[in-house]
């Protein structure tokens, strides 16, 4: 996509000229790119690692050669060819791998993380390819004819989310290029050791086209390329394109264990090699153009200052108490109901949401029903998944990054963890390591909880295993504040990758419902704020913590505590539990001085072990008692009564509390 | 007036507008700031626990403000300033008024002071909305007839709260520890005689706060007591005659004598003997208006004429009923003379967070006897003395009162009188006997009768 020519304008001279020499000029320069950053590497000017592409150069140019604005790119950690390919920002790559503020991420990201505008790479095999996939689906949504290109490597034929990906894009008919650089080596492991089957057997598997071609036969190469790209422009549908390549260099450095005698028989077919042999003026003056620009490149990145120095890190000291505003809460809907009625509302007012998960469209609507009707409603904005729990948060990636607010939907609570990656690698990573080039406004539901007898594995409560990442949010809803208003509010800010935890038995529980008499109801002033139910006219005798589902049990105890042991409690019911506003928490225990954490999931390490730390070290000594309750370390039975013996619930609460 | 007049801002302080509220809430403000107002106009509503009241532009001019809707502001600090320009300065507000209630007070990290701490806290708390009775509570509410409303926006009611609303004696018992140590603590109360009618007064505020505080003594302390016997020619009447008042004696000497004996003026907690580091001595007098116990703080350090002095304010103050809270609080050691109703010997309780008491009783005479003697009572918690010290602690000050009571000249008779038999002049003659001077070995001089000097 580089308008910069350095050859074309000179007369051709031994045979090489035009857009040719173009693509040549580019692929001596990503190599002299790759060879100084091997130099500056042993000179211990570089962090970390670097992944060179020498021998491969060709992928990226010819894959560049026919991309047009508005195409996007992800790559993966051998990215720095397809990079200079695409942007020709030699100067941004040199410098954001020497660390510097002047680098493409401002020194961020580094050598795996590169983004530029239509660029992105991560350094996770095959996570970017459920991200294309979301990008290719909003660009579909678009009226143009953009692609998106993913490029992965042989190796990354052994993940599963890459084949999750290749059976959305051929199922949806997605425009997304999948562009293989199969170099025969995953690290050191030779292919065969690993693969079964043959490579495009498996697109072909899932009825997407492929194509063959390799870096040895460059004007091939530029050909194949450009029926893929046009296939993909035109169809608006996927293609495969396997490109058999040969690493020259390391994996990354010093941890090659390939036969020397192989290596050196593919230096000397290596067509950058045999390209400068048999044009040696215009090669040398392409590879003393390329030197040039690289060494000024690397001049400019030294006299640039690091990376910005990391932010003062948070004290975690609580310097305002908060200010609590009663609550009007009338009794209404069922939270399931008000939960749906909140997505309708708002796929009204913003048509850049979309629902993505499985089983969500109508008739069906959802293992609990919070989808139903909605696909009706709104054609073309909400999609039934495979069960593919990896690519639902993918495909959610890629549109957020899109700049759409999709809203995925994982059915149990338990299957997050299919999830992961994409949250933890990929999610939360994009705004820092891209230097606030890009938001991800990515909501993800889901159900957590038990006492419905589902099991081992359909019943936990796993949030504490998604808290205090760093740009995220985790959010617990509950029946003491209207969870409508609380997507209202969440889709008027959200701004970040989001965890909204619902619960299973809360579904059904009515908003506002019933509640004691004498305690009166109160929120902070957060958008989605802390709950409080506050024992009026006494102090509290007891302070107990306790978020999502688990607030009806706490508030039975709580009651049945006042009535028949004649102890006041006061319930602090925090939304946002990472980030944690530790105010409406100790500002209770200030007046308590006695502490109860209360919640469903496994107790070690989780929520209430971190509010007890956080008290302690903010307060120590406010506390005269302290006590949490959680579920047993113990896999959760299937069995009625032994699961409701298991988990926590009123009666452990309020035996806990006397 | 117009603040055009001085030029400088007027600045508007909350009025205190009742006893029981420190502050008040701000209901709203009737003006936005930068409004030019006129003098006598409504600025904002308060409200304070009892009534909302507002508040009115001393002045003309702009009013300007810092103080959002809903925010608790202390009586006493600035709700606002008036003046022509609309650009005055706030000024800095006196720490101490700053102290006060602040809508956002800024959590330190280190330790809390527990009882500040909650006490801020309490001051934010808005009032209690409805009620709520537990089990317990409404199981007591009906059985004694007792209306619901009368507990009408107290939020939470427990036991213990209709308890202390009951007429006694209940039939009921509170079993367990009391879980909160803001609350009364829990009271075992007795059932009434069987069968016999009974009328039911309920029990004054002053007098559940005065329960509370002995009771919280007798539980913390190991109370014991030591009785001295002092001989006396009369002390009181002396004292009278000398113009002198014998309470604050009583003090000037006790307090004193506190520095010697330190562990009478300290409290015992968590295993530790506490020392107060002030001597505040109680005074407990009742003159048919309450028992009440004034202190008089630094006793050990003020003159006897001082202490005189302070006494008869307090009486004063007493009679009025005027007594301020903060000179009922902080005693050290009490003392208590029931002397005036007659009463010779008894026990006095010691108050809460106080380790002794000393009881003064009433003189008594033989019949036609002028050497009687009085009682000194001293209870003590024998957590932190012994029966030793604290019968040292008596016999120290016995003779200091003996002193006093031979300074000021013993019993004083109209005519001359034999100092051993106390016969008068008259009563010698009729007789036939009579009156010799005599020169002690202590070179004070007297007068013996020839009876006694006989006997002698």
């Amino acid at each position: 996509m580089s308008e910069e020519a350095t050859i074309a304008d000179e007369e051709p001279r031994g045979g090489v000229a035009g857009p040719l020499a173009e693509h040549y000029a580019k692929a001596v320069l990503i190599r002299q790119v790759e060879q100084t950053l091997l130099d500056l590497f042993a000179k211990g000017e570089l962090f970390g690692t670097v992944h060179t592409c020498i021998g491969q150069e060709w992928t990226g140019v010819a894959v560049a050669a026919h991309l047009r604005r508005g195409d996007v790119v992800f790559s993966n950690h051998r990215c720095h060819g397809h990079y200079v390919a695409i942007t020709d920002d030699v100067e941004g790559l040199v410098a954001e791998i020497m660390g510097r503020q002047s680098g493409v991420c401002g020194g961020r990201g580094g050598s795996q993380h590169l983004c530029a505008e239509g660029f992105f790479s991560n350094g996770v095999q095959g996570g970017m390819t459920p991200v294309a996939a979301g990008m290719a689906l909003a660009l579909k949504r678009s009226s143009n004819d953009n692609i998106a290109v993913a490029f992965i490597g042989d190796g990354t034929l052994g993940e599963g989310a890459l084949y999750e990906s290749l059976n959305i894009a051929s199922r949806w008919q997605l425009p997304v290029l999948i562009v293989l650089e199969n170099n025969l080596y995953a690290q050191s492991t030779f292919q065969p050791q690993t693969l079964a089957g043959g490579i495009l057997a498996r697109p072909a598997a899932f009825g997407i086209p492929t194509l063959e071609a390799n870096t040895w036969q460059p004007e091939d190469l530029l050909d194949k390329t450009l029926q893929a790209v046009e296939q993909v422009r035109r169809t608006r549908g996927p293609c495969f394109l396997r490109v058999d390549t040969y690493r020259l260099m390391a994996h990354s450095k010093g941890d090659d264990t390939r036969d020397p005698q192989e290596v050196q028989r593919h230096w000397q077919r290596d067509p950058i090699s045999v390209f400068l042999e048999a044009h040696a003026a215009d090669g040398a003056k392409m590879q003393r153009t390329a030197l040039e620009r690289v060494a000024a490149a690397v001049e400019a990145a030294r006299r640039a200052p690091f990376t910005a120095p990391l932010p003062e890190p948070p004290t975690g000291a609580v310097d305002q108490l908060p200010q609590w505003r009663p609550a009007e809460l009338p009794a209404g809907d069922r939270v399931v109901n008000c939960i749906h009625d909140a997505l309708r509302r708002n796929m009204e007012r913003d048509q850049r949401i979309v629902l993505i998960g499985e089983d969500i469209e109508g008739p069906y609507g959802g293992a609990f029903k919070v989808t139903k009707n909605l696909s009706a409603e709104f054609p073309g904005r909400v999609f039934n998944t495979p069960i593919s729990e990896a690519a639902i948060a993918g495909l959610g990636n890629g549109l957020a990054l899109a700049g759409l607010r999709p809203v995925c939907e994982i059915m149990f609570g338990d299957f997050l963890t299919l999830a992961a990656d994409q949250f933890i690698n990929h999610a939360a990573k994009f705004r820092y390591m891209y230097n606030n080039q890009v938001q991800v406004p990515l909501i993800i539901r889901t159900p957590m909880g038990g006492k419905r007898g589902y099991g081992a594995t359909h019943s936990q409560s796993l949030e504490k295993h998604f808290l205090g990442l760093p740009d995220t949010q985790v959010l617990a809803i509950h029946h003491r504040f209207d969870p409508g208003v609380f997507y209202d509010r969440l889709f008027a800010g959200v701004d970040r990758p989001t965890l909204v935890i619902e619960n299973k038995l809360l579904y059904g529980v009515r908003v506002g419902g019933d509640r004691s008499d004498g305690f009166a109801l109160e929120y902070t002033s957060d958008p989605l704020p802390t709950t409080r139910l506050r024992p009026e006219g006494v102090l509290p005798d007891l302070t107990i913590v306790c978020y999502g589902g688990m607030l009806p049990d706490v508030e039975k105890a709580v009651d049945a505590l006042f009535e028949e042991h004649e102890i006041a409690c006061e319930i602090i019911c925090p939304m946002r539990l990472y980030p944690l506003d530790l105010g409406p928490i100790l500002e209770s225990v200030l007046k308590s001085r006695r502490l109860l954490l209360v919640e469903e999931g496994l107790g070690f390490a989780a929520f209430g072990a971190e509010v007890a730390a956080q008290i302690l070290e903010q307060a120590p000594g406010a506390i005269e008692v302290m006590a949490r309750i959680a579920s047993p370390e113990h896999p959760i039975p299937s069995c009625g009564p032994l699961e409701k013996e298991l988990l926590p619930g009123e009666k452990q609460i309020i035996q806990r509390a006397r | 007036m117009s603040c055009k007049d001085k030029g400088e801002p007027v600045l508007v302080y909350l009025p205190k507008e009742n006893n029981n509220d420190e502050s008040a809430r701000l209901l709203a403000w009737r003006v936005a700031a930068g409004t030019r107002v006129t003098a006598g106009q409504a600025l904002a509503e308060f409200e304070t626990s009892k009534t909302t009241f507002e508040l009115y532009a001393p002045v003309e001019g702009i009013v300007q403000y810092r103080h959002r809707d809903g925010d608790e502001i202390a009586v006493g600090s600035l709700v606002c300033l008036v003046s022509e320009d609309g650009r005055a300065a706030f000024p800095e507000e006196p720490p101490k008024k700053a102290a006060a209630v602040q809508t956002t007070p800024p959590v330190v990290a280190a330790a809390p002071q527990p009882g500040l701490a909650v006490g801020a806290f309490m001051s934010r708390e808005p009032v209690a909305q409805g009620r709520r009775f537990s089990a317990r509570a409404r199981e007591l509410l009906s059985r004694h007839g007792l209306d619901p409303e009368q507990f009408a926006k107290r939020g939470l009611v427990r036991a213990q709260d209709v308890l202390a609303c009951l007429p006694v004696p209940a039939e009921a018992t509170i079993p367990g520890e009391a879980r909160s140590q803001k609350g009364p603590q829990n009271t075992r109360i007795l059932g009434p005689a069987a069968g016999v009618p009974y009328r039911t007064e309920q029990i004054s505020r002053s007098k559940r706060l005065e329960i509370a505080f002995l009771r919280s003594g007798s539980q913390h302390t190991l109370p014991s007591a030591v009785t001295l016997t002092c001989p006396t020619r009369g002390l009181r009447a002396a004292a009278e005659r000398a113009g002198m008042s014998l309470s604050a004696v009583l003090v000037y000497e006790a307090g004193r004598l506190l520095q010697k004996f330190p562990a009478f003026s300290s409290f015992f907690a968590d295993d530790c003997h506490h020392f107060y580091q002030e001597v505040n001595i109680a005074l407990a007098f009742d003159a048919g208006q309450g028992l009440k116990t004034p202190v008089l703080r630094r006793a050990d350090a003020k003159s006897l004429q001082e202490l005189e002095g302070e006494l008869r304010e307090l009486m004063v103050q007493y009679l009025n009923d005027e007594l301020a809270v903060e000179s009922l609080a902080g005693g050290t050691f009490t003392i208590t003379d029931l002397a005036q109703e007659g009463a010779a010997f008894f026990s006095p309780l010691i108050n809460q967070g106080q380790s002794a008491i000393l009881g003064v009783g009433a003189e008594l005479f033989a019949p036609e006897q002028s050497q009687g003697w009085f009682h000194l009572i001293l209870a003590f918690d024998h957590q932190l003395s012994n029966g030793r010290e604290a019968t040292q602690f008596l016999v120290e000050l016995r003779r200091r009162l003996l002193a006093y009571e031979q300074a000021w000249g013993g019993v004083h008779r109209e005519e001359p009188f034999c100092q051993h038999c106390e016969r008068t002049l008259s009563t010698l003659r009729e007789i036939k006997a009579h009156l010799v001077e005599e020169v002690r070995p202590d070179g004070a001089k007297g007068q013996v009768c020839s009876l006694c000097l006989r006997g002698l």
